[in-house]
């Protein structure tokens, strides 16, 4: 096996085009979540917030316009390239801060725009066919270190390869739960529907997505196969799509898997547009340079080759230092370590992992659990002489009930929510109690807080739940008749 | 290896494409179509057959009114309180069909708000000056104030007190309700949505969907109407155990138990599939038995047998319970949390529908 450099320049064009089309996509997504009437279902309309935070303030009506306006602008910045580390820096705060406003709206891909946004802070991507190298043509490059693409790989393999090892689990290969309870669900769809009511059509499904996920990527990153497998990436995601309500993740994914193409390939396409673009606005734009088959470029600055020379070894590249590999590398590692370890904290808990939740949150568990139930709480004063059974919707939009439901740190959450209100109310130390029934992958539903733990008692913090009741996955099924 | 993890890739693939094995023709049921067949048997034989009995007994609760108005005596205000009783029964068979017109047309409030309020139904009796339907006339109108002004605060309104300001403002209630009740009738059967409900919107599961707003329709009938206005808030379980009985539906005529009985009877039938035109028909809990969830029909029609047999322990006025025995109510308020509890976890997830009948994206 070749060493491995990660200094080693490419063509800039997969860069190029991830930037554009990511800035593209986070663009029209606030423009779909406006459009939806969701930031004012998500985040105006709700009286109380699950944030992940507990200083972390809700901005109000104006502040959250003006940060979904934030995210808007800055995704444009990103797919213009104009003031580029500023935008990706700018949305990836803003783009953050909405998504830690509330643990209701938690969604995987948007922890992954999080983290892309984050990671694009660092890259250059606006170093050709941008703004910015317009405005400023000194910092135009035409090759990058490889490491910038690879940093994006890396981080679209981690969600795979992640999300292929969290169905391996026996619900999910052996009972197809919960896609035995979601396909027949779509028996409606066109052309695929009926196929969906079969027996077999569940387990094909899970089996069919745990290999995916598991191993699309080592034939996205080999060359032989990479056409085939792009094949399936969009296969895929467009059956996800048209399946579940999952929005513009499987859209993210199918233009994201784009840079496991070649440089090469990229960089041609990439001509070509600038081709295209040169000759109907020739002009605003300089010249644009040519970068030849074999790495040969027509621009006169340069004339290695690209191969096998590596950043700040080029007498004419040189790279800003301070998002070198060389600054960058001890900071990188620890990312890249810390997302490696950070799925697996389940281990840390003991219990049933899709049951209590601990540590479910950030680690690529993607349409893996069918889990409903509903939650309600009692809250008397200390003495017990006043009771009063709380009515959720007066507190939390329906979208909130549902979500915290289910949800053992969102309970806990509203549960001292709720001791906080009825201390103001006059309640000397309010006793919060709950009631809960939650159904897992189609079990009946059955108890799942302890209903005779005082919930306000109970500290948030990230030690095990004790206070929740085990899983039986039979439960139900020999008393039934009785009920 | 690689050959064959690609194989595989490309069986599943594949599979999407083509025809699995044969299926076992006893559990292959066209699930898109049966929910078609549900939307239309709810449709044409229980909603339309409800909506026209409210209609025939808000004619009948008129023509009574007017019976009465020309002939003030005993037997036809007794007549009267029978029509009337015989429509807010009717309307418990009605009114948990909840979805389509019925959420915005005003129906429910414009007819069954209460508690209703005895200050404003005298005042506007002498003043003369009141506009029905108006968002603050609310509590002045529809079915309580009826049931105010037929049985008065003590059960007996004697037949001196009904003057001629009175017999108007009765008329004018029992006329508005006749409108309304039309009005709906012919929102339900005339406007695009009954179409839409057994047509296209039919065979999905979506937000929106027929299947979709049933389910939805009622987790929040049931929560709201259900529940807490009919149980937990006058049984003081939403005030701090403070008991409210003046909030209890049917407060003068004291048949409170008997409007919830019809309720959950209705809700019963309503799973069954049941109505007052066929004992039979596609039902929600045919269709959790198709999707193998029989343990969860038997529980949910069970645990309405459970509640509809708590009911009927009551007394007939739930605010002579609540004094009697607010323990009971607590029960009863219990027994249907659980049954809350049963529509949104287990039969919304069994079912694929989003309980919070709003589109969102998820993962």
């Amino acid at each position: 096996m070749k060493q491995y450099h990660p200094t080693q320049l490419i063509p800039t064009a997969p860069l190029v085009h991830f930037r554009i089309l990511f800035g593209l996509m986070m663009a029209l997504s606030v423009v779909r979540f406006y459009y939806h009437g969701w930031i004012e279902s998500l985040y105006i309309e709700p009286v109380y917030f699950f944030s992940y935070f507990d200083w972390l303030v809700p901005p109000g009506s104006t502040g959250i316009y003006l940060l979904f306006g934030t995210v808007f602008l800055s995704a444009l910045g990103i797919m213009l390239g104009l003031f580029y580390r500023q935008s990706a820096c700018l949305f990836f705060l803003s783009f953050t801060y909405i998504e830690l406003i509330d643990k209701t709206n938690y969604l995987n891909h948007y922890y992954f725009v999080s983290l892309i946004g984050f990671i694009l802070i660092f890259l250059p991507a606006h170093r050709d066919f941008s703004i910015d190298a317009i405005r400023l043509p000194k910092i135009k490059r035409l090759e990058i270190p490889r490491w910038t693409t690879d940093l994006i790989k890396f981080q679209l393999a981690l969600v795979y390869i992640f999300a292929g090892i969290a169905k391996l689990n026996p619900d999910w290969l052996f009972r197809a739960m919960p896609l035995k309870l979601w396909l027949p669900a779509q028996a409606h769809v066109p052309i695929i529907g009926p196929l969906l009511s079969y027996e077999i059509t569940p387990f094909l499904f899970s089996w069919g997505g745990a290999l995916y996920d598991l191993f699309l990527v080592f034939f996205l990153l080999y060359r032989p196969t990479r056409w085939l497998a792009y094949l399936a990436v969009v296969v895929f995601h467009i059956l996800t799509a048209m399946l579940f309500p999952i929005g513009i993740f499987p859209y993210v994914m199918i233009i994201s898997t784009l840079i496991f193409f070649s440089p090469e390939a990229h960089q041609n396409i990439l001509n070509k547009i600038k081709k295209w673009v040169g000759s109907i606005k020739p002009v605003f734009l300089p010249p644009a340079p040519i970068i030849l088959k074999d790495g040969q470029r027509s621009d006169t600055h340069q004339e290695t080759s690209s191969k096998n020379r590596v950043e700040g070894k080029s007498k004419n590249y040189t790279y800003s230092t301070m998002w070198s590999w060389k600054n960058l590398k001890p900071f990188l590692i620890c990312f890249i370590i810390i997302q490696l370890v950070i799925p697996f904290r389940y281990l840390a808990y003991p219990g049933h992992l899709f049951w209590t939740e601990q540590g479910y949150r950030f680690s690529w568990r993607v349409m893996l659990m069918e889990k409903a139930g509903y939650t309600t709480f009692t809250v008397a004063d200390e003495l017990g002489k006043k009771t009063e059974w709380i009515n959720n919707r007066d507190y939390l939009t329906a979208q909130q009930e549902k979500m915290m439901s289910t949800q053992p740190d969102m309970i806990l959450q509203f549960a001292h929510h709720i001791a906080e209100v009825y201390q103001e109310k006059g309640y000397q130390n309010p006793v919060v109690h709950c009631q809960s029934r939650v159904t897992l992958n189609g079990t009946l539903s059955q108890p799942f807080v302890d209903p005779k733990v005082n919930l306000a008692a109970i500290d948030r913090d990230w030690k095990h739940k004790s206070w929740l009741l085990p899983f039986d996955p039979n439960f139900g099924k020999k008393t039934s008749s009785e009920n | 290896m690689k050959c064959s993890l690609l194989a595989l890739l490309v069986c599943f693939l594949i599979s999407c494409e083509t025809q699995p094995e044969t299926p076992d023709p006893n559990t292959m049921v066209d699930l898109a179509e049966l929910r078609q067949e549900i939307a239309i048997h709810l449709t044409n034989n229980l909603i339309v057959p409800a909506y026209q009995d409210l209609s025939e007994k808000s004619v009948a609760l008129n023509q009574a009114a007017s019976a009465f108005s020309t002939d003030i005596n005993e037997e036809k205000l007794n007549d009267l309180k029978i029509a009337h009783q015989a429509f807010w029964n009717c309307w418990q068979k009605t009114s948990l069909y909840y979805f389509g017109p019925i959420v915005n047309n005003g129906l429910r409030a414009g007819i069954n708000t209460y508690p209703t309020d005895p200050e404003k139904i005298e005042a506007n009796i002498l003043t003369g000056t009141y506009q029905i339907g108006s968002l603050g006339n609310l509590d002045a109108e529809g079915l309580p104030a009826l049931d105010y002004l037929l049985n008065n605060e003590d059960g007996i309104m004697p037949l001196g007190e009904f003057t001629q300001e009175r017999l108007d403002y009765i008329a004018t209630l029992t006329t508005a309700i006749l409108e309304q009740v039309q009005n709906a009738e012919a929102d339900w059967n005339n406007g695009s949505f009954k179409d839409n409900f057994t047509g296209t919107d039919a065979t999905g599961t979506d937000v929106g969907s027929a299947m979709g707003l049933i389910v939805n329709g009622i987790d929040l009938h049931f929560q709201r109407f259900v529940r807490d206005g009919k149980v937990a808030i006058p049984a003081g379980l939403r005030s701090a155990g403070v008991a409210r009985p003046h909030s209890v539906e049917a407060r003068y005529g004291k048949y409170s138990t008997s409007l919830l009985l019809s309720s959950l009877n209705a809700y019963k039938d309503y799973f069954n599939g049941k109505s007052i035109i066929r004992n039979d028909g596609p039902c929600i809990l045919e269709y959790l038995r198709q999707i193998d969830q029989p343990v969860l029909a038997d529980q949910i029609d069970n645990h309405f047998t459970i509640l509809i047999d708590k009911v009927e322990l009551l007394d007939a006025s739930i605010a002579d319970q609540i004094e009697i025995d607010n323990e009971a109510l607590v029960e009863v308020f219990l027994s249907m949390q659980d049954l809350v509890a049963i529509f949104k976890s287990d039969m919304a997830s069994v079912m694929g529908i989003s309980i919070t009948n709003q589109d969102n994206d998820g993962d």
